[in-house]
């Protein structure tokens, strides 16, 4: 895959990307590639928490860029899954302690060892935000439907520039737009008009699997992990279709009833 | 510089392109989707946008009767493709500046409507100077309202002539000043501006004048939230930079008379302000109004510094998962250490707290150690109620916006007792702790 450095962002907050790079990251080790998470919170990582590497860390992305150790040191594998790795974020520095000329040159030694870069991008659209973005090749931009997000999502997609761009509409509840009182995915790409990499329902099982550090998608028999492969193997260039998926099934069914047509 | 005084339609923060496929696309596309939220926000065609004019504002409590309801039916015979937005509003290419006006000043465009229709957009977009936004000059501070709009143009025009550059230091009032709070998170996504937009409202029910600052410029949504955005003309960068006085600047609430926004901007940078300007404004807001309510925005950059540089207190909002609480703790160690900190807990699932899967309230409180404001419980009233830019405190019997309401109630000094939603007494429960002897699940203090 050329193009393997990928920033996951958003804009808005909360809106998933760090259970997205998290999920998406073992969906792709799943799938036999070589990967590695890189979490570009500096000052509030999270990614670490949401895979259960969180006492593990001895060094950290900062003290790459400054030089102050290789990259093998700061590299956490995960010993669930062979080929899945996290390079961690700062806790205590602040975002202005890695400069955008630093990630690019970190993205560059880590880009020639793995398969796929997944950049985890801190909300909002400061430093942080500019430092995550330097050195992808192209972009998942998380969002919701759900005005405030899209509206965000929107403003990313216009920073990020000429790059490759697709989205992951997060957090859909069938019900709701069904009733009405939320968007669908249909209006969501069209409103922000690229492609959707991934949509993925609403599910209490994730703060669970969150909170205990065991991303859902290492067990294939949840049905979001199902998902998330799919997400997978369309950002590694395969055509996957959604009707494959159970709850795309039901899904465009659903519309079907409601709307008329997909 | 000047070019941010032109209000709209530089605010454009589409990407080039897009804004031309949301007229086309979405207006033939959500036209048969049924799941148009808002219509003037993010989609609709002609006919679900009428709508919506028609259906939102009498949906808050609107005490200005006639005067909304001027405005309304104006909206309602705007021609669709008026009515038609962009996703984000300030994108809306197509938009005219009419639309804006009426959205505003529904008794200013009542007097001379005639003439509206036919106002090029250049005229109203490029000269805003000579008429400033007048907003709802009426009810019982009407004519003060209207005098100070009058004064100001001249103001402001002799003020851009002299210095285009940042107004004037202030010779602070000594009055007595309002408090400011900041709400805060560290993580975003928990509910800041929910909480602030509500809260806000709720203290603007008990009777005081209050006053919200959006501090997330480049990302603002409490106009969304708020329902405000048609209504944001200028924001807090340009009332630093000397184009409006703040007064101008101020957006007023559509149902609450003494609840004002201070908008962000949207085309603009964190890095444009910095901790004096913030305190500068803040100060001054402090003077006109009994509470200022502060989103800050995600993070812990430079916006969250500013946000919290012009606060006398802090709230902070988390949620019942590890990575918000583990953010929150941050947070709460980067506010000054004088700042008096409270913590409100929010989307609490009660039924997760049950089964175990959902940190409790006592877990939260174990790790953060601050003092408890309030407990949200997760309602999808909030989803609704917020895309349609209405307050959740005003969907009746919402258990989330009574939860709001004890919140601004607290901000207020009663003594409110805390509901713990993960012990809602149902019937069935109290059936349940009768039967067993259990603990009774009381208030937590």
């Amino acid at each position: 895959m050329k193009d393997n450095v990928v920033v996951v962002t958003s804009g808005k907050g909360g809106v998933g990307k760090t259970t997205t790079t998290a999920n998406l990251g073992v969906a792709l080790a799943r799938l036999g590639k070589q990967v590695v998470l890189v979490d570009a919170d500096i000052g509030l990582r999270n990614l670490d928490l949401v895979l259960g590497l969180e006492k593990r860390i001895v060094y950290d992305v900062v003290d790459l860029a400054e030089g102050r150790c290789q990259t093998r040191q700061a590299l956490i594998k995960d010993k669930r899954l062979p080929g899945l790795f996290l390079m961690p974020a700062a806790q205590t520095k602040d975002k202005d302690a890695v400069s955008e000329a630093q990630m690019i040159q970190v993205m560059q030694a880590l880009k020639a060892e793995f398969d796929v870069v997944l950049v985890d991008c801190p909300a909002g659209i400061e430093h942080g935000f500019r430092n995550a973005v330097a050195g992808a090749d192209q972009a998942v931009v998380v969002t919701m439907p759900e005005v405030s997000a899209i509206r965000d999502a929107d403003r990313v997609l216009g920073m990020l520039g000429t790059r490759r761009a697709r989205l992951v509409v997060n957090r859909v509840r069938p019900e709701m737009v069904r009733s009405g009182d939320m968007l669908g995915v249909d209006d969501v790409a069209d409103i922000l008009g690229r492609e959707v990499l991934g949509v993925v329902p609403d599910d209490e099982e994730i703060i669970d699997t969150t909170n205990r550090g065991q991303p859902v998608a290492l067990d294939p028999s949840r049905r979001l992990a199902a998902v998330y492969t799919a997400m997978a193997r369309r950002l590694l260039g395969e055509e996957v279709l959604p009707v494959s998926l159970r709850e795309d099934g039901l899904w465009d069914r659903l519309r079907r009833i409601v709307v008329g047509q997909r | 510089m000047s070019d941010d005084v032109q209000g709209p339609d530089t605010l454009l923060a589409l990407p080039a392109g897009s804004a031309d496929e949301l007229q086309a696309g979405v207006a033939s596309e959500s036209a048969q989707a049924g799941a148009v939220v808002r219509p003037d926000v993010v989609a609709g065609n002609g006919g679900s946008a009428t709508q919506a004019l028609t259906h939102r504002a009498p949906d808050g409590p609107t005490p200005d009767g006639p005067a909304s309801q001027a405005g309304e039916s104006i909206g309602v015979s705007l021609p669709p493709q008026d009515a038609r937005g962009g996703s984000p509003p300030d994108g809306a290419v197509g938009r005219s500046g009419a639309e804006d006006v009426q959205r505003t000043s529904p008794q200013h465009v009542a007097g001379d409507a005639g003439g509206e229709g036919a106002a090029p957009d250049s005229l109203t977009h490029g000269t805003p100077l000579a008429s400033p936004p007048i907003q709802e000059p009426q009810g019982k501070d009407g004519k003060e309202e209207a005098s100070t709009a009058a004064t100001a143009a001249a103001r402001v025009q002799a003020r851009s002539a002299e210095s285009p550059g940042r107004r004037p230091a202030r010779t602070p009032a000594a009055a007595v000043k309002g408090r400011a709070f900041v709400v805060t998170s560290g993580k975003g996504g928990v509910g800041k501006t929910t909480v602030t937009a509500n809260v806000g409202a709720a203290l603007a029910d008990a009777g005081k004048r209050v006053a919200v600052v959006d501090a997330d410029v480049g990302l603002r949504n409490l106009d969304v939230v708020m329902g405000l955005e048609n209504r944001v003309r200028l924001h807090s960068l340009d009332v630093l930079e000397g184009v409006c006085t703040l007064e101008e600047a101020l957006v007023r609430d559509r149902g609450r008379k003494s609840l004002m926004l201070l908008p962000a901007a949207q085309n603009r940078d964190k890095d444009e302000i910095d901790q004096d300007d913030m305190v500068d404004l803040v100060d001054e807001l402090r003077e006109k109004f009994d509470l200022v309510l502060i989103d800050c925005p995600a993070g812990i950059e430079r916006g969250f510094r500013n946000a919290v540089a012009g606060a006398q207190e802090a709230i902070i909002v988390t949620t019942p998962e590890v990575s918000a609480v583990r953010d929150a703790d941050r947070v709460a160690g980067l506010l000054p250490s004088d700042m008096p900190a409270r913590l409100i807990i929010n989307r609490v699932r009660p039924h997760l707290v049950k089964k175990g899967t959902m940190m409790s309230v006592e877990d939260v409180l174990d790790i953060l150690r601050l003092d408890l404001l309030g407990v949200v419980p997760d309602d999808r009233d909030v989803i609704v109620a917020t895309n349609r830019g209405n307050p959740v405190i005003d969907v009746p019997g919402s258990p989330t916006g009574q939860a709001l309401r004890d919140v601004a109630a607290r901000l207020l000094g009663e003594d409110v007792p805390m509901r713990d939603p993960s012990k809602k007494t149902t019937w069935l429960t109290a059936l349940k702790a009768s039967l067993t002897f259990s603990r009774p699940s009381g208030p937590k203090g």
